[in-house]
């Protein structure tokens, strides 16, 4: 469904990304891995449209992205960033209703309503729909944007088109337990026929949820393809630069866990 | 957490939601507001027409009612009727582009006066009274009365692309240089506006002590025809601006992927607030305050929509310059207190008020 092909992006004459080949389909969960700095968040801004790389191009379904409106790929995708601050007294469900009126679905009054109240259930935030947003945690605001993208991209697939759910690190600030549940979400919408993007830090997640994951080094695409194929003891050696030892205290003490479980 | 939530639950809260009994009273209680007083300003003033004297001389203007005498006839419809009226365009004006820049720069404090965009404005207003007469005869017959409000335009415009090109990197607005820029700003627009004056004959000096303060006292047909583009294009603006103003408190990215052109948009919103803000000063000098109290108070009532926040901000922003005009007229009668001395006193304590309130927004 996205597809970037030789893409590369310059800033201040750093090289962030490099000739980087990548194809999301519909129907897949993608995650991006790779160490800081190796370009996964500038990756995902020049496939959403945010950023134009220096060279080379995105498409979304074989259409150059510079050739659609913006209002014609925000009918196709949604992007959670890593974090958004808002500084105006909104309530949740304003927030949430701020995702509705940007995709196509058209959806007014009560029928908008429940819609958001559905977005909400969704990432179990329904109990917060009148508080205000600036009192929320961190993970709660996440979850309520989360709701919002859900919105702007709520049926995986529409009018037989796929629909596309971009993450920046959806993850970061969220307990274990919404962890899961938003992989989970994430998964079922990509099962559902939609296409989705996942920038993740957590390798054992991406290892579990990914149906493809690609690792970017560099600002280049050290691997790409199924887990099993792409996670594995030489990548973390060569991509994260960790040693024998380090690899083996992080995973013994999962292990010892999981055992002791 | 499934995607589909029982029906049941989910009636039961949408029941709790919808429009709070605020915000779908706002607009008929505003309208109240803006009508009374009105003809509050219609009816006050030095010279006592009586109030049934003023009815039937608006009725006769429709074709009805008892003519009124030449007197009244002036006070009513060369004084008081233009005053309000202008009144009305500028209070909506400055309300409404102070809630524009606020969505724009993303914080409760951006004002059209307080960043050095009314300043600009009035620099170029002043240039043009002083320096018309130098002006070439062709230039002059071709903008005719639109000459001042168009410069104020452009000095508003172009303060307030500096002030966003300053203040602004990679879409993230800096709030510190942007209220530090808006300073310099006024003072580099004040000391040529100053420079201005100084050159300037007793006429001309007494032009620009109402420049300073602010007043409607200068009202007339003429000058609500030539600031009523300007004030127009704000308001026409409303409906198609306010949707991209709510993403935009969001940030410029998350504008961009909810399917807004943010630069199309951002464009958009400067150019009408810099018009609407060059007319006010045109037309009535610097006047502060309104931009920041009537939107502020607002967003506690309201919450922070612009679909309601805007076009409640233009109705209070009326009533409100209006009702402190009125309050001018009346206080050292007959004499009048310039109006923006006024507004600064009841702005000023507001604006430190939220100063206090938001101190977070201010660690830097």
């Amino acid at each position: 469904m996205f597809s970037a092909s030789k893409i590369s992006l310059k800033r201040g004459g750093r090289n962030i990304l490099h000739d980087l080949d990548f194809e999301a389909k519909a129907g897949e969960l993608t995650v991006i891995i790779g160490p800081n700095g190796a370009g996964k968040s500038s990756l995902l801004k020049c496939l959403s449209g945010e950023t134009t790389p220096s060279s080379g191009q995105v498409l979304l379904d074989g259409i150059p992205l510079q050739e659609l409106r913006s209002e014609q790929l925000a009918a196709r995708r949604g992007v959670l960033p890593q974090a958004s601050s808002l500084s105006f007294p909104f309530t949740v469900h304003e927030v949430v209703g701020l995702g509705i009126g940007a995709g196509i679905s058209g959806l007014h009054g009560r029928q908008r309503d429940l819609r958001i109240m559905e977005a909400l259930e969704t990432v179990d935030m329904a109990r917060h729909a009148n508080s205000s947003y600036q009192v929320l945690s961190g993970g709660e605001k996440q979850r309520v944007h989360l709701a919002r993208v859900l919105c702007q991209v709520w049926d995986p697939v529409r009018e037989g088109k796929p629909n596309a759910l971009f993450l920046d690190e959806p993850t970061s600030s969220l307990d274990l337990k919404h962890q899961l549940d938003l992989l989970g979400l994430v998964k079922n919408y990509a099962k559902a026929g939609g296409c989705a993007i996942a920038i993740l830090h957590d390798i054992d997640l991406a290892a579990v949820y990914a149906d493809k994951v690609l690792v970017l080094s560099d600002g280049t695409s050290h691997s790409f393809g199924v887990p099993k194929d792409t996670i594995n003891f030489s990548m973390l050696q060569e991509v994260y630069h960790l040693s024998k030892e380090m690899i083996e205290t992080k995973w013994a003490a999962q292990n010892t866990f999981a055992m002791a479980g | 957490m499934s995607l589909s939530a029982t029906a049941s639950s989910m009636d039961k809260s949408v029941c709790t939601l919808g429009a709070s009994p605020a915000r779908s009273y706002a607009i008929p209680v505003l309208a109240g507001v803006l009508l009374s007083v009105i003809v509050v300003s219609i009816a006050i003033g030095p010279s006592s027409v009586s109030f049934n004297a003023l009815f039937q001389g608006i009725m006769n203007a429709f074709g009805a009612g008892e003519p009124m005498s030449m007197r009244d006839h002036v006070v009513l419809f060369d004084i008081r009727l233009p005053r309000t009226i202008m009144g009305c365009m500028i209070g909506a004006s400055l309300a409404v582009s102070g809630a524009m820049m606020q969505g724009l720069f993303r914080n409760p404090l951006a004002d059209p006066g307080i960043v050095g965009v009314s300043s600009g404005a009035a620099f170029a207003a002043v240039s043009v009274i002083v320096l018309g007469s130098m002006l070439p005869a062709s230039i002059a017959a071709l903008t005719g009365s639109f000459l001042l409000p168009l410069s104020a335009f452009g000095g508003g415009l172009i303060s307030t692309l500096l002030l966003y090109k300053v203040s602004t990197r990679g879409g993230e607005t800096s709030v510190a240089t942007m209220l530090l820029a808006g300073i310099a700003l006024s003072a580099i627009t004040g000391a040529f506006t100053g420079l201005i004056v100084f050159q300037s004959d007793d006429n001309q000096l007494r032009d620009f002590t109402f420049w300073s303060m602010g007043s409607l006292g200068a009202a007339t047909w003429g000058r609500i025809a030539s600031i009523a583009p300007f004030v127009l294009a704000l308001l026409i603006s409303i409906p198609f601006l306010s949707r991209g103003l709510n993403a935009l408190l969001l940030g410029e990215a998350e504008a961009f992927h909810l399917g807004f052109d943010r630069q199309k948009l951002k464009r958009w919103i400067i150019l009408v607030v810099a018009a609407a803000t060059g007319a006010a000063v045109s037309a009535a000098g610097a006047i502060g305050f309104v931009g920041i109290v009537v939107p502020h108070i607002l967003r506690l009532v309201l919450g922070p929509d612009h679909r309601l926040l805007l076009p409640a901000s233009a109705m209070l922003g009326a009533s409100l310059l209006v009702g402190a005009d009125v309050a001018c007229r009346i206080i050292v009668a007959p004499a009048e207190l310039p109006i923006g001395i006024l507004m600064a006193m009841i702005g000023a304590p507001v604006f430190l008020s939220i100063l206090l309130s938001k101190r977070s927004l201010f660690t830097f």
